[in-house]
């Protein structure tokens, strides 16, 4: 939970990178980009769902 | 506290690591560490949150006083977090609109304080 989510956007990221690299290789240059896409919405939905977390826990402490 | 350090210390790593092939997947470390150490943090900071309510229980202070106090310093914690977000992601107008937003809604939180205040004045006088 604690370093596994930072873990796994790192892995994340590198993994989109190496992709969007082979895929502009071999010119699908609009597969790379969806790729990319693709990549930033997953990592996204991790952190938004932690930031919600977050702000949830925030409110439950100061009495909202 | 050495558990937020290290994780603050593998984050930067990796996010240097990863930014300079796509910028935003740094930022996203960023981001989910902000998260992470906050959640962390803020468990600690509950027994202080409870710890002040006992003493303004104690004390005999209208418990409605105190209420607004928390809540400006929660929204300033929320309020802090998105600013430096945005300020990470290089969108500093957006970072400003956040920040009076969030003053805004202090001020509003933070009135009934004040009149309280001249109210108990004029009372006086």
């Amino acid at each position: 939970m604690d370093v596994d989510l930072i873990f796994k956007i790192a892995a994340i990221g590198i993994l989109v990178s190496i992709l969007n690299i082979v895929l502009n290789k071999s010119g699908r240059e609009e597969q790379a980009m969806m790729t990319t896409l693709a990549g930033l919405v997953v990592v996204l939905m991790l952190v938004v769902r932690e930031i919600a977390n977050l702000f949830d826990t925030v409110k439950a402490l100061f009495g909202f | 506290m050495v558990r937020i350090a290290g994780i603050g210390i593998v984050g930067a790593v990796l996010a240097v690591v990863v930014s300079e092939k796509k910028p935003e997947m740094g930022m996203m470390i960023g981001l989910a560490f902000g998260a992470l150490a906050l959640a962390i943090v803020a468990g600690k900071a509950g027994a202080v949150i409870q710890l002040i309510n006992d003493s303004v229980d104690r004390s005999g202070i209208d418990a409605n006083l105190i209420v607004p106090v928390l809540k400006v310093t929660g929204m300033a914690y929320i309020t802090q977090f998105a600013v430096d977000a945005c300020r990470d992601a290089g969108q500093n107008s957006i970072a400003s609109k956040i920040e009076i937003a969030g003053k805004i809604m202090m001020l509003a939180v933070a009135a009934p304080i004040a009149t309280a205040l001249i109210r108990m004045v004029t009372t006086i006088i």
